[in-house]
């Protein structure tokens, strides 16, 4: 399947036979809802506006974050230590899980210096589902709604942000971007990594009787470290 | 598993056991009414939802417009990423690809995540009868799965259920009695279900959004078992409906800012994962081969017909929340997968039995849902054309309406059939008239209507 032609590869009489089928029903034309007709619209959708502005970034982050129940640090390259310290009294005891991103640079010397085992992110499933902590960096965030978005091709793993019970996320500052729009538009599609998520909040549920509870499958706690 | 009640008992039959049971008409009504709430707050963050939703409808209806073309680019794109894509025109061959795919890999335990389409094809119930154990891992699901019941939201599948039911079933899997605090037994669901994850050799999700520009399979959770099922085991199988699709990522921004306020309220939900192709060198975790099943199953006999517009839906339940008849009657009375004002309309569509043709009449006709869609698509319209289509035309009743029409259509023919109503309505309610079947079956739980002796035309030449 692999680079072989892709109109006379496997399935490709399938296919043909499935797109045709759609074809032949189109072709039909669609009656209107004289109603309420449909609307059209020519090229890229316009872009979509919201109800207040998002003229100062962090502070936008900050509050909708905040809002999730994430916990919002600002703090400076040297001062990192600090919010270290406070993520890993929030963790308790265990292995720490490190992906090796630039904004992670250091920090597993940090760790090791704290008494804390290290995995990498090539570590065993196994082995980062025990870790305590799981720390990552962030290619983007989305002021508006509080989102950071990580790009498993850059730190190497999904597990890290997704398996130990507490998740930090290290963000540089000038990679906060005003709406979510801001940053799909704008991602090259020749170049997508093979998992991008837009982590919006601890892992919640509302499935029984809606109330909310955090925690379900992915980290219930949420740190974002501001890289100021 | 897939055990739905469409074809064993009539719509009359399933909302009579609905609205008799009074535990689920009070969880439904608690739930319904806060995502309406939430819905509303999210959506008062845009600054003009009116002209989003046109925008949105505009945009789903040049997709499907475009449709093959853009399933053509869309599987390209897959392909030259190294997932392999099956075309499934019917249910059973998208079951058969899946199961031949497991075989292939000797997978015993799968890990599922929330997939309406996977429901609709009654996968589960295919893989369980190879002797391979199908795990639903989204919270509702499982409950629901472990009750062996079917999903009767399609946001919360188990919003029927309250508290203390959702822990007598928990319990019985947890061998001792668990506590009815929420976060306890959620608690207790991610260490089970946690165990299943690491064990599991296949995970399969549905699709939100395909991106055809990109290949990409765009995945909303808010729980993370999403991004569990398609990280952990070596092969990750999607089944999508063919029309989730957008042409690009400018489309995605508005579906998405769309599809959670209208769910939850949310701005995005907890975990959107856009995901292009299985895992590269390099990369520590992910599935080693991706498949996706593009799914059919009835869906194109719906294009180029005047309920095309059905397939705009991107599935945020939004409808269900607002519908008169939803709020009472809760999904399982709609009889399949799909409930309230869009299963009522794409469930005659897709299961072509005349159970199925009974829907169209579950709904007052409102226009509740059409006002809740992100996407604007006119669901009473549709309602009513189905039962313009599926109605029984019964020689009697055509006969009927067209004496009707010819008497009113004279000055003479009105004033004669209206002092034939008043002479009748005398001998009043209990008349034997009322015991016609015709008659009998409208004033059955009706209040037959006094009318008074003397017309309006009478009194009119005797006063003016």
């Amino acid at each position: 399947m692999e680079g072989e032609s892709l109109k006379t590869g496997e399935g490709s009489r399938e296919r043909a036979q499935f797109l045709q089928t759609l074809r032949d029903q189109l072709a039909r034309g669609t009656p209107a809802n004289l109603a309420h007709p449909l609307p059209a619209l020519e090229g890229k959708p316009p872009a979509v506006v919201y109800a207040v502005g998002a003229d100062d970034l962090i502070a936008t982050f900050t509050s909708a974050a905040t809002e999730l129940g994430v916990l919002v640090r600002p703090v400076s390259r040297s001062a990192i230590g600090e919010v270290l310290d406070e993520a890993l009294e929030l963790a308790g005891v265990g292995p720490v899980a490190v992906t090796n991103e630039p904004e992670t640079a250091g920090l597993p010397e940090l760790l090791r210096s704290r008494g804390r085992e290290v995995l990498g992110a090539d570590a065993d499933p196994q082995a980062v589902a025990a870790a305590c902590l799981g720390i990552t960096g962030a290619v983007a965030g989305i002021a508006r709604s509080g989102t950071v978005i990580v790009d498993s091709g850059r730190s190497g793993s999904r597990l890290v942000s997704l398996l130990p019970p507490v998740h930090l996320a290290f963000l540089n500052t000038p990679a906060i971007v005003a709406d979510q729009g801001t940053f799909l538009r704008a991602l090259d599609t020749a170049s997508l990594p093979s998992n991008l998520v837009l982590i919006t909040g601890p892992s919640r549920s509302g499935d029984i009787e809606l109330v909310l509870t955090v925690g379900v499958h992915g980290p219930g706690k949420l740190m974002v470290a501001l890289l100021v | 598993m897939a055990d739905f009640t469409l074809e064993r008992a009539s719509l009359r039959e399933r909302t009579t056991t609905a609205l008799a049971d009074v535990a689920l008409r009070g969880n439904l009504r608690r739930a319904t009414d806060r995502f309406a709430h939430m819905r509303a707050a999210g959506l008062s963050q845009l600054a003009n939802p009116e002209a989003l939703r046109a925008t949105a409808r505009a945009l789903r209806g040049r997709t499907l417009a475009r449709l093959p073309d853009l399933l053509d680019q869309f599987a390209d794109q897959l392909i030259a990423r190294g997932a392999h894509v099956h075309w499934a025109s019917d249910e059973e061959s998208a079951r058969e690809y899946v199961a031949e795919v497991a075989r292939g890999h000797g997978v015993r335990k799968v890990v599922k995540s929330k997939s309406m389409a996977s429901e609709e094809i009654a996968l589960n119930h295919h893989l369980e009868g190879l002797g391979i154990e199908v795990i639903e891992t989204d919270l509702g699901e499982w409950i629901i799965q472990l009750a062996r019941e079917t999903p009767s939201h399609i946001l919360a599948p188990a919003i029927h259920k309250n508290r203390r039911q959702i822990a007598e079933v928990l319990s019985r899997v947890a061998g001792g009695d668990l506590s009815e605090i929420p976060s306890e037994l959620t608690a207790f669901a991610r260490q089970k279900l946690r165990g299943e994850f690491l064990d599991a050799d296949m995970g399969i999700s549905g699709v939100n959004f395909g991106v055809a520009a990109s290949g990409s399979l765009v995945l909303v959770t808010n729980e993370g078992n999403g991004r569990l099922v398609t990280s952990m085991p070596k092969v990750h199988v999607a089944v999508m409906g063919m029309e989730r699709l957008v042409a690009d990522f400018a489309e995605l921004d508005v579906m998405l800012a769309l599809l959670a306020r209208s769910a939850t309220g949310q701005a995005l939900s907890v975990y959107t994962s856009i995901i292009t192709g299985p895992r590269r060198p390099g990369e520590a975790d992910g599935p080693d081969e991706l498949h996706v099943v593009i799914l059919d199953n009835g869906r194109s006999s719906v294009l180029g017909t005047e309920f095309q517009e059905i397939l705009h839906c991107i599935r945020c339940g939004a409808c269900l929340n607002v519908c008169p008849v939803y709020r009472q009657v809760g999904g399982h009375a709609y009889g399949w997968v799909y409930s309230g004002p869009i299963g009522a309309v794409l469930t005659p569509l897709l299961v072509r039995s005349q159970a199925a043709k009974e829907l169209s009449g579950a709904s007052s006709l409102c226009g509740a849902c059409w006002k809740a869609c992100p996407v604007g698509i006119p669901l009473q319209d549709l309602l009513l054309a189905l039962r313009r289509r599926d109605s029984t035309k019964k020689w009697s009743e055509q006969a009927a309406w067209r004496l009707w029409a010819w008497l009113w259509s004279s000055p003479s023919g009105f004033r004669w059939s209206l002092s034939l109503i008043r002479a009748l309505a005398q001998l009043g309610p209990k008349a034997p008239l009322y015991r016609f079947p015709a008659l009998s079956r409208w004033s059955r739980g009706r209040g037959v209507p006094a009318v008074p002796a003397k017309g309006f035309r009478d009194w009119w030449r005797e006063n003016r």
